[in-house]
């Protein structure tokens, strides 16, 4: 039985502290790319900060953690989406995105480090949400 | 403050066909009951360079995967994002950009309630005595006296711009003048925190303005998230 589903390049990582050096791995990815864009280089630089404080978050206080298969695959086939991205400006996009992808995956049942849709921003206040 | 139809140009005409695709109503009207890991894996396949189903369960097990909640809706917008996600590059974009207006269109009407449905509009103008009109028209407007609202929608954080945030805040400034209400923000179909590294970096000005992105478009619609 092969270790990767069909098209996937990245082998699943067994603990947390592999997932996130993969997903830091497909992240610098996402940000080289997106930084030949000059116009967006302080954006993509900033939003790839913003993505690794969020992916170290989401990776937990226990790095050591194994992963359940079905999410260490899920961080596999992410990892490689990355790969897949040629186009600079849908780097950026993904850029936004993967972290989250990421989080999601990594989200354990009881939600010791899933998302928080109402969260607090990494960053400066933004969502002031509507009421 | 009063409010007018935009002149349709020749690229205003093509969008239009966009905005009236089947596709682009059915995504909304999915989105709109989605919760937030739905949503995400929406945008997620929007973005996508991967265009079949099994590559996208695999990266969403809580989504898609057996034990999923409300399994049968994550299946449809994956299902309808992965036709928005191949027809090409530049339809994608245009296609991305009308579901954003379409998901923003149905929840703020379904904040407002039946009645107040033909007061929500869309490619509006608002118009302010002695002030010239602006050149590029609302995505959506709330044409209500004393609760009027205009909104600009889009798909990204690199959307917002200091164009947009002028716009936006001029005309909440001419409301003022003209002792009108009018609340002005943003809908962007992308994560908080893009959105705020975005803003940091815009020197316009942006207090005013309502910024609503993934994680609150519930409260768009008048409700928690989910």
């Amino acid at each position: 039985m092969p270790d990767t589903a069909p098209g996937m390049t990245v082998p699943p990582p067994a603990t947390r502290s592999a997932a996130l050096a993969a997903a830091l791995a497909g992240l610098d990815g996402l940000a080289e790319l997106g930084e030949t864009i000059e116009d967006e280089w302080t954006y993509v630089t900033a939003l790839a900060e913003a993505g690794r404080a969020r992916l170290n978050t989401a990776a937990g206080l226990d790095p050591t953690v194994t992963l359940a298969p079905d999410r260490a695959a899920a961080v596999a086939a992410a990892c490689a989406e990355t790969a897949r991205i040629v186009d600079p400006h849908r780097a950026i996009d993904w850029l936004s995105t993967f972290p989250a992808v990421v989080e999601l995956a990594l989200a354990t049942p009881d939600g010791a480090a899933g998302p928080r849709p109402d969260a607090p921003a990494h960053g400066p206040a933004a969502d002031p949400a509507a009421s | 403050m009063r409010f007018q139809d935009a002149a349709k140009d020749a690229r205003a005409v093509v969008y239009a066909g966009i905005q009236a695709d089947p596709l682009v109503a059915r995504l909304a009207a999915l989105a709109a009951d989605a919760d937030y890991p739905q949503r995400l894996m929406a945008r997620a396949v929007m973005n996508g360079e991967s265009e079949d189903r099994v590559t996208w369960r695999a990266i969403f097990p809580t989504v898609l995967g057996p034990d999923a909640p409300d399994r049968e809706r994550a299946e449809a917008i994956l299902a309808a994002s992965l036709e928005v996600a191949g027809r090409g590059e530049q339809a994608r974009a245009q296609f991305r950009g009308a579901f954003v207006e379409e998901l923003s269109q149905v929840l703020v009407a379904r904040r407002l309630g039946p009645s107040a449905e033909p007061a929500v509009r869309r490619e509006r103008r608002v118009l302010f005595d002695g002030v010239a009109a602006e050149i590029h028209p609302y995505d959506l407007t709330v044409e209500i006296p004393g609760r009027a609202e205009a909104w600009d929608c889009k798909w990204g954080a690199r959307g917002i711009n200091a164009d947009v945030l002028n716009q936006l805040d001029d005309a909440r400034r001419h409301a003022v003048d003209e002792e009108t209400a009018l609340r002005v923000g943003l809908v962007v179909y992308d994560l908080r925190t893009s959105c705020a590294v975005r803003l940091a970096q815009q020197t316009a000005p942006k207090q005013g303005t309502v910024v609503v992105t993934m994680e609150s478009l519930d409260a768009l619609g008048g409700r928690k998230a989910r």
